[in-house]
Formats: C-alpha cells, sequence, structure tokens
C-alpha cells in the first residue's frame, strides 16, 4: 500500500517534470547570440521634417565588429591570428513616426538586432531639443535598455551628424565622450554633466529645470590631425578649420564638450557658455576642480589658482513683504597653479589680496550665471527645490507662479576661498 | 501533525523573513513613495511594524494554545465541526489565492525585466517546479534552504545599498512630514499587509522545537524586515527622489542598474535575479508547503504531499487566468484590495478566533509569553 | 529579542554546548579500570585487558606456559598489526617457551626480564595506563600468573618499507604515506599516528565467496553506539558474491541512493582519516583497497584539505577561500558564461562585451554548441589522460593544448574567450581536494549548461535552487550533508570558509563531534610566560 502510495507520488512529480522539460526544451525564445546583434554604443535622436511631415530620425553608433583579418596568417606563417579588434563605429539611422518606430525600422535597414543597452550616450539634435525631448525621456526611461547613467547631451545641429565626427583619442565617438563629460567635470568644470536619470529628476522635481552638456563640431585646426581630411581638395595652410567646412564631409569633424544646453521644462531654451556654466556648478556644487584666473595688480589675467573641495550652501529666504532672497555661501580650497613676473608674494597681505580676488571672480561667475537663467527664465539651480524642501508650506503658495517668480528673486552670491598652498616653488622665478 | 519535521527558533525567523520580505523590498518602495512621499521610510518603518507586531502576538497566542497543530487543524475545534471545516477549506482557497498572486508577481517582474519573449508560463512552471520539489522534502529541508539564501540575500541588497549609497541626496528625503501624519499612515497599508505574512507562523508553529521562543522568532522577523525594508525604502528615495521612485515599478531594480564604481562595478541587475529567484521560490515553496498542509487537514488525509501537485497546478492556471503580465491588474490588487485582504485574513480572523477559543476555553491554557 | 541576540553572540563564540563546570577533557580522565593497580590474577589480568582494549579486534592475546619444570601460565599481549610476527615467534615466543630451568623462587617478572627475554628494550610496567597505552603504541606486553607487574618489550613492525606515496590526493607540506592494499598495513598506519586504547578497529566481513576483510575504524566515546550499530547493520546487510575494491561498497551505504552526490569519502591519505576520526568520524577500511573510507562526511569537509592543517592559518583560509570559488567556477562558469553571451549581454561591462563580439565574430556555432563541444573535448582528455600510459601523457597534452586549443580558435571554431573560461573550470574543478566530490562537480556542470542555454541566468539561478534544496536534504549517516552551513552552526564556522588558528579549535564540529564537545582547552593563546603562579590551562567556561 504505502509503496504504492509512494510510487503514485513519484510518477507524478516525474511527469510533471519531463512536461517541464519538453516545455523548456522549445524554448530559447529570448536567445541571441552575439553575432545577430548590432552593439549600440550611442544614441542620436532627431527632429526632421520629410515631405513636410515631422517625424523622427534615429541615429545609431554601432561598434562593427572587425571581420578578422585573414592575411594575418597566411603571410605570418606561423599559427597566430592576427589581433582581433572591433572595428570602429558606423553610423546607421532610421526614420519613424515614433522612436520605438524607428528603432523597429532597423530591421529594414540591417541584419543584426539593435542592442541599445551598451548605449553610453544618448545625443539630442538641437531642433530636437527645442521641440521638447519629454517623449523620448518617457520612452528611454520605460524601456528596460537604455540605462539611467547614460550621459544626456545637445549638439548643434543634427545628432546624426555629432555621432559621425570622429574621435581623437578613441576608437568611438561614443567611448570618447563617455570618457570626456566626467573628466571635465574633475579637471576644468566647465560643462554641465547630467545623465538619463538627473534629467528626469529634473524634470520631474517642480522648481528646477535641467542643464546638459552640450556639444559642437568643427574640422580640427590643427594640420597634422588625423580626422582632418587630406588631399588634393584641401590645402595644407588653409587657416581655419570652421572656414573650410563646406566641402568638407562631416565625418571629418571632431568634436568638443562646451558649456551647457539650458531647458525649460523638456524644451532647450539657450545655451550657457563655460564661465555661466562654471558658475552654474558651483552653486549645484558640482565643481569638482578647475582654475579661476585672476588679475593680479594688473590688466590683464596673470595668475591661475587650482579650486578643490568646493561647498555650496543655498539658502532660501522669504521676506516678509514676499519677496524671496537666495543666500548662497561657497567655500573652496585653492592652489596657485602658475603667475607672471612675481605678482603674487607669499606675503600676508599678498594671499588675502588674492583671496579677495578669487572670491570676485567666483562670485561673478555665479552672479552671471544666475543672470543668464534669469534672462532664460530656466530654474537650472533648483532653487524652487529648495524652498520645497524646507518650506514646504510656502512653496505650495507659490509653485504655480514659480515660473514668474524665479527670475525676481534676488541672489546674494559669498564666496569664500582659501588659498592652502603655492605649489612647489616659495618665491616666484623673477625674471631679472 | 503533517509534516515530521522540525525547526530551530533561528529557522524559522528566518523562513518568516523571507515570507515578508522576498518579494516585499521590490515592489514595496514604489507603491509607498506614491503615498508617503519622502516619509516612506517612516510608513515601512513605523506603522507596519506596529502592524506586524500585533499579528506575531495573536498568532503566538493561538500557537501556545495549540502547539502541535497547524491552524486549519484547531479550527474545527475551537468553532465547532462543520463552521470550523468551512473555515478552514476558506483558508486554504486563500492561500491558494495569495499564492497565485506571487506566482503572478513573479512572471511580471522575470517577464517584463528580463525575458521578454519568453511566455510567463514557461516562467512560472520553472519556478513552481523548484518550489514544489522543495515541497515535498519537507519543511525542515525548506527551513536549512533558507539559511543558505539568507546570507545571500541580505548580502546583496547589502552590497547594492553600499554602492548606490554615495549617490543618495539627504535632500530627497525632506522634507520630513511636511502634509502631516496622513501620508504616513496612508502610505503603511501596503506594507503593511506584507508584514502581516508574519501570521505564516500559524502553519509553521508546531514545527518549531523551542516552543517558548517562538515570540522571539516572530518579533525577531518584524523588527528585522521592518528595518531592512526601511533602510531599502530609504536609500531607494534617497537616491532617485520619491518623485521618479513613485513613478519606476522596480525602483530598486533601478537602483542596481544605477550602481558605478570607478567604471568598473556596474550593471548589477545580475544580483538582482539572484535574490529575487531564490528569495521567490523559497517564499512560493512555503506558500506551497502551507496550502498543501492546510488542504490535507482540511481534507482529512494522511501525507500533505499529495495535494502539492494539484494547488500548484491550480496556482498556475489561476495567476495566468487573473494576472498573466498584466502589470496593471495586479497593481491593482496590490495596491487596493491587499491591504484589507491582508487585514482580515491576517490579523481579524486569528484574532477572532483567538477570542473565541479564550471564552470556549479551548487548547492550551496559557496565553502568557 | 535581547537575549536572541545574546544567543546568537553565543553561537559565534562557539559555546552553545554547555560545558559541566570542572569537566575534564577525557585524556585526563582515565578509566575507572585503569586506575586500578594490576592485579596478580591472570585471569583478572585477561578480563580487565579485554575491558581495556573492548572492541579492538586486532588484539592479540596469547596464552602459554613457561616454564617445564614448575609451569607457569603467562599472557603474551600485542596488536597484531604493530607486531612483527616474525620476530614475535621466532625471538619472543621461543625464548619464553624454551625456558627449560626456573628459580627456586618461582618465575618473576624481573627474572624473565633479566634471564629470557631477548630484547633490547624492555621496561616493567605496574599501572594499567602505562600498559594499556605501551600495547596501544604497539609494544608486546607480558602477564604472568601471580606477578603484580608486566614487561613491555618493543618488536615494532616495520611498516614503512613498504608504503608508497599518495598518488590521488598529494600534498607539499603533509605527509607522504599512504594506504595499501594490505588491511594490516593500513591499520599499523593508523595505530602508528594513535597511540590509544580508544581506537577501535572492528573487523567485519564483506562478501559470500570474497569473504573480503574489512575493518571498522573510530575513536570509542567520540561516536554514539547508534551510529556504529548502524553502521555494522548496513555492512551486514550487504550480501554479494565479491567486494570489488573500493566504491562498490559505498553504494550499498549512502543515505541517499539516487543523489549524485556521495557523502562518503574515499581516501588514501592516513592522516586524512586520522583528522576525521577526532572529529567523531567513522572509517571503514577493506583488503585489497588502498582507499579507505570516512563517513559522517559533509560538503564543507570535502572542501578542506589535510594540508588546511599543516600550512599557516592565515594562508590555509587564504587557500580555502580560492578552493570554495573554484567550487563554484567548477560548477557555474560555463553556464554563466553561456547565460551571460546569449542572454543577458546587457550585464557585461561595454569594453568587455565589445572584445566578446569580436572574439565570437566569424564562429559558426551558437553560444551553447560551441561551449559544450569544448568541455566535451575537455572530459575526453580528462579521461584519455587517466587511461594512457604514463609515456603517452605528453601526446595528450601536446594534442589538447596545441591542436584543440589553438588550432580550434585558429580555424574560428571556437572563441578565444571560450577557451579561457573552459580553462578556468578545468583547473577550478581540481583544486577541490575530495575526489567523489570533483567528479560530481564535473557531472553538474552539464545541466546547469543546458538550463543556462534555454533560460539563461534564469535556469541557471533556478537549477541552483533545486540543488540547495537537494543538497539541504541528503544526509550522511544522520548528519546533514550541508551542515555547518544548513542547518546553520555558528561555532563551525571558524573552520569552513576560513581555518581559525589552531588554538581557537576549542570546540569540535556541533553535528560529528557532539559526543566528545570540547576539543582541547582554552587559553592557549600564544603569550609570553606568566611571571608567577598559575600557569596551569583551564577546562570549560572562563568565570
Amino acid at each position: 500500500m504505502t509503496f504504492r502510495k509512494k510510487f503514485k507520488i513519484k510518477t507524478i512529480v516525474g511527469l510533471f517534470l519531463l512536461v517541464l522539460i519538453s516545455l523548456t526544451m522549445t524554448g530559447c525564445w529570448n536567445r541571441r547570440e552575439m553575432n545577430d546583434i548590432t552593439l549600440s554604443t550611442a544614441i542620436g535622436i532627431d527632429r526632421v521634417v520629410v515631405d513636410g511631415r515631422p517625424i523622427f530620425l534615429f541615429s545609431v553608433l554601432a561598434a562593427r565588429p572587425a571581420v578578422p583579418s585573414g592575411g594575418a596568417t597566411a603571410g605570418g606563417g606561423g599559427g597566430t591570428t592576427g589581433p582581433r579588434v572591433a572595428g570602429v563605429g558606423t553610423v546607421i539611422s532610421t526614420e519613424g513616426e515614433t522612436v520605438y518606430d524607428a528603432i523597429r525600422n532597423y530591421s529594414m535597414r540591417t541584419s543584426r538586432q539593435l542592442f541599445l543597452s551598451h548605449s553610453l550616450v544618448i545625443v539630442f539634435g538641437e531642433e530636437m531639443a527645442k521641440e521638447g525631448i519629454g517623449e523620448v525621456l518617457d520612452f528611454c526611461n520605460r524601456q528596460k535598455d537604455i540605462r539611467e547613467r547614460t550621459w544626456v547631451v545637445v549638439c548643434e545641429g543634427l545628432a546624426r551628424d555629432a555621432l559621425q565626427s570622429q574621435p581623437e583619442m578613441e576608437s568611438i565617438t561614443s567611448v570618447e565622450l563617455n570618457k570626456m563629460i566626467p573628466l571635465n567635470q574633475s579637471r576644468a568644470s566647465k560643462v554641465a554633466i547630467a545623465n538619463l536619470f538627473q534629467v528626469t529628476r529634473d524634470l520631474l522635481t517642480p522648481g528646477k529645470e535641467a542643464a546638459v552638456s552640450n556639444i559642437k563640431l568643427f574640422v580640427p585646426p590643427e594640420t597634422s590631425s588625423p580626422i582632418r581630411p587630406t588631399g588634393p581638395a584641401q590645402t595644407p595652410g588653409s587657416p581655419s578649420g570652421k572656414g573650410g567646412g563646406a566641402e568638407i564631409q562631416a565625418q571629418n569633424k571632431t568634436f568638443a564638450l562646451s558649456g551647457a544646453a539650458v531647458f525649460r521644462g523638456d524644451r532647450m531654451v539657450g545655451r550657457m557658455d563655460e564661465e555661466e556654466t562654471q558658475g552654474m556648478l558651483f552653486i549645484k556644487n558640482q565643481a569638482d576642480g578647475g582654475i579661476i584666473p585672476i588679475a593680479f595688480s594688473a590688466p590683464e589675467k596673470n595668475a591661475s589658482f587650482l579650486y578643490r573641495d568646493v561647498k555650496a550652501k543655498v539658502k532660501p529666504v522669504i521676506n516678509e513683504d514676499g519677496s524671496i532672497m537666495f543666500e548662497i555661501r561657497i567655500n573652496g580650497k585653492v592652489e596657485l597653479q602658475e603667475q607672471k613676473n612675481a605678482a603674487i608674494d607669499i606675503a600676508e597681505e599678498d594671499i588675502k589680496h588674492a583671496e579677495e580676488l578669487i572670491n570676485q571672480e567666483v562670485e561673478r561667475r555665479c552672479i552671471k550665471a544666475v543672470a543668464r537663467s534669469k534672462e532664460l527664465k530656466s530654474d537650472v539651480f533648483g532653487f524652487g527645490e529648495k524652498i520645497y524642501r524646507s518650506k514646504p508650506k510656502a512653496w505650495e503658495e507659490i509653485q504655480s507662479q514659480w515660473g514668474e517668480i524665479f527670475p525676481t528673486v534676488i541672489v546674494s552670491v559669498t564666496a569664500d576661498f582659501k588659498i592652502e598652498h603655492l605649489g612647489l616653488i616659495n618665491k616666484p622665478i623673477v625674471i631679472q | 501533525m503533517l509534516d515530521k519535521g522540525r525547526i530551530s527558533s533561528v529557522q524559522l525567523m528566518l523562513v518568516l523573513f523571507m515570507v515578508e520580505m522576498a518579494t516585499a523590498f521590490l515592489l514595496v518602495p514604489s507603491i509607498v513613495a506614491q503615498a508617503a512621499g519622502p516619509d516612506s521610510w517612516l510608513s515601512v518603518l513605523g506603522v507596519a511594524t506596529a502592524y506586524g507586531l500585533a499579528v506575531a502576538l495573536i498568532c503566538v497566542a493561538l500557537g501556545k494554545r495549540f502547539p502541535f497543530q497547524v491552524f486549519t487543524e484547531y479550527l474545527p475545534e475551537v468553532l465547532g465541526r462543520v463552521p470550523g471545516k468551512l473555515l478552514a477549506a476558506a483558508y486554504t482557497v486563500v492561500f491558494i489565492h495569495l499564492t497565485s498572486v506571487v506566482v503572478g508577481e513573479n512572471s511580471i517582474f522575470i517577464h517584463t525585466v528580463f525575458l521578454r519573449e519568453t511566455p510567463p508560463l514557461i516562467i512560472n512552471l520553472m519556478m513552481v517546479g523548484a518550489a514544489v520539489y522543495g515541497v515535498y522534502l519537507g519543511v525542515e529541508v525548506l527551513a536549512r534552504a533558507n539559511e543558505m539564501v539568507f546570507p545571500i540575500f541580505i548580502l546583496s541588497i547589502t552590497i547594492l545599498l553600499a554602492l548606490v549609497a554615495r549617490e543618495i541626496d539627504l535632500d530627497h528625503l525632506r522634507p520630513v512630514l511636511a502634509n502631516g501624519p496622513l501620508p504616513v499612515l496612508k502610505g503603511a497599508m501596503v506594507p503593511a499587509a506584507w508584514r502581516g505574512e508574519v501570521f505564516f507562523l500559524l502553519l509553521l508553529y508546531p514545527y518549531l522545537n523551542q516552543k517558548n521562543e517562538a515570540l522571539k522568532s516572530a518579533a525577531g522577523t518584524v523588527l528585522m524586515s521592518g528595518v531592512f525594508a526601511a533602510t531599502v525604502t530609504a536609500v531607494t528615495i534617497g537616491v532617485f527622489s520619491d518623485l521618479v521612485a513613485s513613478r519606476q515599478i522596480y525602483p530598486v531594480l533601478n537602483l542596481a542598474r544605477y550602481i558605478s564604481v570607478a567604471g568598473i562595478l556596474e550593471r548589477l541587475e545580475l544580483y538582482l535575479i539572484i535574490i529575487w529567484m531564490a528569495g521567490v521560490i523559497i517564499k512560493l515553496a512555503v506558500f506551497y508547503h502551507s496550502c498543501s498542509v492546510m488542504a490535507a487537514s482540511t481534507l482529512g488525509l494522511k501525507d500533505y504531499r499529495v495535494t502539492v501537485f494539484p494547488i500548484a497546478l491550480a496556482t498556475i492556471v489561476i495567476s495566468g487566468r487573473l494576472y498573466e503580465t498584466d502589470y496593471l491588474k495586479l497593481v491593482e490588487f496590490l495596491s487596493k484590495f491587499w491591504p484589507f485582504y491582508g487585514y482580515t485574513v491576517e490579523l481579524l480572523i486569528p484574532g477572532l478566533i483567538l477570542l473565541v477559543a479564550v471564552i470556549r476555553k479551548k487548547g492550551g491554557n496559557r496565553v502568557d509569553f | 529579542m535581547f537575549k536572541l541576540f545574546l544567543t546568537i553572540l553565543r553561537r559565534i563564540n562557539g559555546r552553545k554546548t554547555k560545558i559541566k563546570e570542572g569537566a575534564q577533557s577525557h585524556w585526563e580522565t582515565t578509566f575507572e579500570t585503569e586506575r586500578r593497580p594490576i592485579s596478580s590474577s591472570l585471569e583478572k589480568n585477561k578480563a580487565i585487558v579485554k575491558e581495556i582494549f573492548d572492541r579492538c579486534d586486532d588484539l592479540v592475546i596469547r596464552e602459554i606456559i613457561i616454564s617445564r619444570k614448575s609451569p607457569v601460565r603467562a599472557l603474551v599481549v600485542y596488536l597484531d598489526p604493530m607486531v612483527n610476527p616474525d620476530l614475535l615467534q621466532h625471538n619472543l615466543l621461543r625464548a619464553l617457551l624454551n625456558v627449560d630451568e626456573a628459580p627456586s623462587n618461582g618465575i618473576t617478572i624481573a627474572w624473565l626480564k633479566e634471564k629470557v627475554i631477548p630484547a633490547g628494550d624492555i621496561q616493567e610496567k605496574k599501572r594499567w595506563v602505562e600498559v594499556g597505552n605501551g600495547i596501544a603504541k604497539g609494544l608486546v606486553g607480558i602477564f604472568v600468573e601471580g606477578q603484580g607487574s608486566v614487561l613491555l618489550t618493543s618488536i615494532f613492525e616495520d611498516v614503512s618499507r613498504s608504503i608508497s606515496q599518495p598518488t590521488a590526493e598529494p600534498l607539499i607540506r603533509g605527509p607522504a604515506d599512504a594506504f595499501n592494499e594490505d588491511l594490516r598495513t593500513n591499520i599499523a598506519l593508523l595505530r602508528k599516528r594513535l597511540h590509544t586504547t580508544r581506537l577501535a578497529v572492528e573487523n567485519l566481513e564483506i562478501g559470500e565467496l570474497s569473504k573480503t576483510a574489512a575493518s571498522l575504524v573510530y575513536l570509542k566515546g567520540y561516536v554514539t553506539d547508534e551510529l556504529i550499530h548502524e553502521v555494522k547493520e548496513r555492512i551486514q546487510r550487504i550480501k554479494i558474491d565479491g567486494a570489488h575494491a573500493g566504491g562498490y561498497h559505498e553504494e550499498f551505504l549512502q543515505d541517499n541512493p539516487y543523489s549524485l552526490f556521495n557523502p562518503i569519502e574515499p581516501t588514501e591519505r592516513p592522516d586524512k582519516l586520522y583528522g576525521h576520526l577526532l572529529e567523531g568520524a567513522v572509517g571503514l577500511m577493506f583488503e585489497n583497497t588502498p582507499f579507505a573510507i570516512i563517513f559522517p562526511v559533509t560538503l564543507p569537509s570535502q572542501i578542506q584539505s589535510p594540508e588546511d592543517y599543516y600550512n599557516h592559518y592565515w594562508f590555509a583560509s587564504f587557500i580555502r577561500l580560492f578552493r570554495w570559488a573554484g567550487f563554484f567556477f567548477a560548477i557555474f562558469l560555463p553556464s554563466f558564461y553561456i547565460a551571460i553571451t546569449t542572454y543577458h549581454q546587457e550585464l557585461v561591462p561595454t569594453p568587455l562585451l565589445i572584445s566578446i563580439i569580436a572574439s565570437r565574430e566569424g564562429v559558426p556555432f551558437p553560444g551553447f554548441l560551441e561551449a559544450l563541444l569544448m568541455e566535451l573535448a575537455f572530459e575526453l582528455l580528462t579521461e584519455a589522460g587517466v587511461r594512457l600510459p604514463r609515456a603517452f601523457g605528453q601526446t595528450i597534452s601536446i594534442v589538447g593544448g596545441i591542436v584543440i586549443g589553438q588550432a580550434a580558435v585558429n580555424a574560428s571554431l571556437v572563441s578565444p574567450i571560450l577557451v579561457i573560461v573552459v580553462a578556468l573550470t578545468a583547473v577550478a574543478t581540481y583544486t577541490i581536494p575530495s575526489i567523489t566530490l570533483s567528479n560530481t562537480v564535473r557531472m553538474l556542470r552539464f545541466p546547469f549548461m543546458i538550463a543556462a542555454a534555454f533560460m539563461g541566468l534564469f535556469g541557471v539561478v533556478a537549477g541552483s535552487m533545486l540543488l540547495i534544496f537537494h543538497l539541504c536534504s541528503l544526509r550522511s549517516f544522520g548528519v546533514p550533508y550541508l551542515s555547518p552551513l544548513a542547518p546553520l552552526s555558528m561555532g563551525d564556522l571558524k573552520d569552513t570558509f576560513i581555518r581559525a588558528p589552531a588554538w581557537m579549535m576549542i570546540m569540535r564540529p556541533r553535528l560529528t563531534g557532539y559526543v566528545e564537545p570540547q576539543r582541547q582547552p582554552r587559553g592557549q593563546k600564544p603569550r609570553p610566560p606568566a611571571p608567577e603562579g598559575n600557569r596551569s590551562l583551564r577546562w570549560g567556561r572562563k568565570k
């Protein structure tokens, strides 16, 4: 009796497993071999008008794997294969009514499934950015492939052209861009930095607008640059790359980061130059390191300081009369990096004076940034959010009119930088 | 007792923790953030824990009265034969439904996030198959397997949270209690129902080998999962802010994706698949074990294993019919019905049963702790 | 709550098992009988010897009569494997039996010692402790009727000549002796390590036709009688015509006969058996088999190597962690590779993915087939390497390394990264010290690869959960196979993933060694000598 019972259970379990295995055996639904995917390393999204109809132009910078070089084995005679490195990127673009439509239209263009998960950068073309990126952000957050850390940048002109620009160090533009953005933050802090999540959050947060990196394209002015087209069309001594741009193909340009693209809502409303961007980064606590040049008792800039450990505190103050004020205090440390003509000695008063000049310069940049953002009516600093976080009750009253209130707020910036040390020499090099 | 297994108090604590947290850690932060905003962690830590403790107290009190029987076995004794059997049957059905919800949660997560083209049925068959194998081996093996899974679960989550901690912006956790305590209470509704799953104690109490440590285990579970869930929620909201987190379905998944340490430690959602699956399989196994023991005791069978297979099939079918891959339906259930459903099943009915047992002087006479 | 944490803390400290105040370790307690003086009655002495060497089937008690003129009864007592039979018969017994004369006051021990026994090393002992330990050490004891003392003389068997080096489990710092086909020698090897009367050697017989001799060895008082009883019962239940060497009997003894895992550990190293005996395990040795089998064993103990205890604990812990990593690599690496490269490309860091894609370019097979082919080729190579005569060993490594590895890559049949994965898996497999476990792992790899091929990581994790359930259900003679891990006993974790310093190993493993929980006294951490006063070691709990 017990034997039969046990036997029954075992049979049932066995049958169950059998069904399970046979069901799974027919599977492999999600399988995609490495040879069957197009590895997208950067995405470019443009809005273009074709036949009078606005459509999305979706471009992908794909890492094209190099075919193993057959010549190496034949010529070498040894058993070694040639190095099989990934080839340079290929830009493929498709059109569609919506973004995802354009993505799926890839199957009409290429043999391999598009794989977006390794996209390092999303580049928005200028038109696209001005028209509003909300839909694209929704798409990027909604589907699982594009990751939150993907950099968001805006370029001048078409995003497709930006993807086709040539990198100067790395093999693919996207990898170069991916490294450049954080590098700039720690070395110069002159470019806005934002990834997909941060842009999404800034758009969602009341009282905060997004600012993302901006890139520009140009023909490298250096004549020895490998990117620069050589050949009969190009005269060797042509003065500037930008001048002869007309007949130069798009892929012979390279790119550089330049300032910030500022949004109001999901639309780009303008750009900030480097100084303004740096001021913004100071206030947003994102300036990790960079240089402040000052003019120390001279008409032109003659000394530069490297700043570190910058901390900014933004304190919203709501006055009795309802006017809103922001007190910004910026603390930091600086190091003397260079100077001209022994202007700064290590004397106490000189250092005091230099610190004062640095503070003035920092304050000037911050004020410039604030002025620019007021001009654009875009609260990129998140001043409104500061009110919301610290005075939720007050925020509720002004939230709806924040767009109008922001240009009228008073911002005071107080910088307090301390010179920490003067480098490896203590006496200036005096030219006799 | 239908299962001869014996589990220790620590094992019980870990099993109950897994039952509470295996699915909650992924689903709760988003649901709470929708109601409680930046104060979500308060809901999870405070209110839900208090509710969980109440459930734990009642369950232990009931367990002490009937130390060698599972819930459905002593129901007829307390309520009389017919009503008792009816309630036992109802509970079995409720448990089967709850199990189907877990099955649905799992297939939706795996289907929408990892295996887009795989039919959910196959995903369910695999998971349920693994869980059923565990059930066949008995509660003792489940408890031991959980002892293997628990450290992996905790370690992985801790590592994930630690790696993403530098992205936390404390501003996201402010303002505290901006709209008074009401949103916090509202936010606690859903997580409380989850934390009330400590009521599986009713089904696991007889296997405990140190009966006097039951309350310690149950309370330990509730407190531990309170701290755990609150940490997860706080970190999620600290990184993503409640605005983004409440819009994401699985913010913890996004959290794992957001990790980047020195450009090397990236793309760690792998951990999340592992802990999710391991946790859900354990959770499902405990659910199936309880379901089948309840069904067997209600029907008066000698071997609970007979009922495992039909119950497993039933849950797959039910979850397929009810939820399939329809997240909206599931989230509607989870955020609207599940709290009240949960409160009734977890707190109200066991509380009433305890009351009746005390009045009718059934079971052991001690209610002290 | 607080108490709960206290409990957990206590577990971490390994003090869960209560030790009675003033309780003493086994080597300080002597048997009641051993404290008594040696009786002058031969019968009484014989009974006591039998009691001391209870369950030692290799003990020989030879009754003889000395002297023809005034016959005196005497006993020659020794442990057979330790004593050279030739010397015993030709020298000692002949000398004793051929005593013609006798002193006027009768035959005394002193007289025998001076006049009769032709041995260099000879001692007269009056206490049972010394006699017992002497005999356990391999000395021959001579009891004489009416005498209250015993002569101990040494006629050691020189076993070292016939001992070879371990071939299956070689070590660097460990002793280089291995069991061989002779059961008597094997027991001698063990007795040489454990000079205690507690080492029980019980003789059994397996095989209706072959009548293969087998010996069950364990330490009396370290193992429960139930376990011994159960083992003996299981062995006696075996009804086969001939007992082949080694693994054949194991299959009759397993708790879970269908499991891939074998919770019975064969070893050719006497030191390994010795280590397990001290932790409360039981060994079984067979005639004609150069392997002893040990049980109960746990999976964590199969990942320990005797060398861990010969090396410094930092290094041993370091290596042991690697071995654990090797264990997981050996099971999961190929399946992980398949899952990642065919299902979850988004989990690979971008630069790595680009190089994997580049290396896969032009490979005609799907990833799973490619990996499967390489793994199968590797298993074939391994098998060929075992079968081939040693002279061909070079050929196999050349064929395997160059032809299969290099040429397959050059011909774009497999990707170079896969070759690395397969090689790493192979290396990882052989870091597992236990032969049975490493064989199991070799087989387990394939189901996981299939699971990965069909469902990606999802399949792998589901498979791992099945594996965990299965492992948790396994028992080795009543001891859970995953024992310090599940059920968790915190105190034993000090010798699981890492190895704690020797002076910290206060307790035996909780589940195998619970009969005699304490291994050594506390407070043996090396320290400068105490300036004065109490230097004695404390037993039991610190006050």
